[in-house]
């Protein structure tokens, strides 16, 4: 049982590199999340211009890899003489990924609510922004925590391609300890474990919130 | 120096990683389907110790971020088999595609409505024939547009593999990038290539979904 001493000692730093993983994880849903909402809104503007442009950006970035975005970041930003940190750039791309992808389901969550609860609102007097922030909105915000959640995992996951401009999360971390050690699979397979416990589990719990919303 | 040209040549060079990419969406799709198969089946067994193994290799699969999995193959197991970086890419892709896959399959079969079987029951037909005539080809109606979905993620995900080296369109891209072509450009152009064949794929996937809804009824 050599392996789980060597377990042992190299779970200190990968729980580090989880630490910057789930860090990298909140930042990305705290930006990723509000910016789908606002795509959202503006695919479904009465302006036709903001509609199809903000369809033509969800498009572009639910149609490229997330690994493009964060090489074009990476890469790109400091030939226009914008130079942020690697974690800022993972950020950056991750947020915008994560934009476009949300926000059909807060588009759907939207288009649920049905035009007669902001028809009745109106007629009671309600201002158009009042009409939806007050009635539409909360309404279709209660039909998306599950599938965000499910987001959030995903999120979690693909964190991971940090690893390729070299963050130190937990993935970046173990392909370290394996290139000192030169026992890649061992300490690769004890990374795997992590992410498959934290995904298998959050699932679980989404799944089972997901049921109960349903009753 | 000539812009036009340079974003030519560029179009040129990183259109050739177009062909791997493509080669690695369709081989680990397509083995992914085959292996998806018996996976499938033992999942929505009734038996507890016939189920159980394929929950957890869906689960675990799944569990596992792609990168991790690429790694683990090339470098892990690259210690005791030597694989080069496009046969452990396919090798991950498809073990990765066959646990989506399974349980869009899996879905498939569970939403195939359960007096299908009792009617083919009370025709006479035997349990293997209930299965595989009349509860399949409807399960494979359901799961076909979830899976078309797959298949432009799955797309997606085989950049993932120049990370281990395989000479797909964004590996090009960065080879550029190191020899000094500008990266904004670069990157644009790789971008423009994903979106080419992701954008029609994903269309596709919207027009199979609408044509299976008019034809079966999902449950």
């Amino acid at each position: 049982m050599t392996f789980l001493a060597d377990w042992a000692e190299w779970l200190p730093s990968l729980l580090q590199g989880l630490g910057t993983s789930l860090l990298l994880t909140l930042c990305v849903a705290g930006i990723g999340f509000p910016l789908g909402l606002g795509l959202a809104l503006l695919s479904i503007a009465p302006a036709r211009i903001v509609r199809i442009l903000s369809i033509a950006f969800i498009e572009i970035f639910r149609g490229i890899p997330l690994l493009v975005v964060i090489f074009f970041a990476y890469f790109g930003f400091p030939d226009i003489e914008l130079v942020i940190s690697a974690f800022a750039t993972i950020v950056v791309a991750h947020s915008l990924n994560l934009g476009a992808y949300s926000s059909e389901v807060f588009r759907a969550g939207i288009l649920h609510v049905g035009p007669g609860q902001r028809e009745a609102a109106r007629s009671l007097g309600l201002t158009p922004w009042h009409a939806f922030s007050r009635v539409v909105l909360p309404q279709a915000l209660r039909a998306v925590p599950g599938p965000l959640m499910s987001f959030l995992i995903m999120v979690f996951q693909s964190t991971s391609l940090a690893f390729a401009i070299g963050v130190g999360e937990m993935t970046s971390q173990a392909f370290s300890i394996g290139s000192m050690t030169f026992d890649y699979l061992s300490v690769l397979v004890l990374a795997g474990i992590i992410y498959a416990i934290i995904c298998v589990v959050s699932a679980r719990i989404v799944a089972r919130f997901e049921a109960k919303m349903r009753t | 120096m000539n812009v036009e040209a340079d974003t030519g040549a560029l179009f040129q060079v990183i259109g050739t990683g177009l062909v791997v990419t493509i080669l690695m969406t369709v081989v680990s799709f397509c083995a992914g389907s085959v292996l998806a198969v018996p996976v499938a089946l033992m999942r929505t067994s009734r038996v507890w110790l016939v189920r159980a193994p394929a929950t957890a290799f869906i689960d675990i699969v799944r569990g596992i971020p792609t990168l991790v999995w690429l790694l683990i193959i090339f470098y892990g197991l690259g210690s005791v088999v030597s694989l080069d970086p496009l046969p452990a890419a396919l090798i991950g892709l498809t073990l990765i595609s066959s646990a989506y896959l399974a349980e869009n399959f899996r879905a498939g079969i569970e939403n195939v409505h359960v007096g299908q079987k009792e009617a083919a029951a009370a025709l006479g037909l035997s349990t293997a024939h209930q299965f595989w005539r009349v509860v399949a080809p409807q399960a494979v109606n359901i799961a076909m547009p979830p899976s078309a979905s797959y298949a432009v993620a799955l797309l997606k995900d085989t950049a993932i593999a120049a990370i281990i080296g395989v000479t797909d369109i964004i590996f090009f891209a960065q080879q550029e990038v190191a020899r000094g072509a500008p990266a904004v450009t670069a990157f644009l152009v790789a971008g423009a290539f994903y979106l080419i064949v992701s954008v029609p794929l994903s269309y596709f996937s919207r027009f199979v979904d609408h044509k299976i809804r008019q034809k079966v009824v999902v449950v």
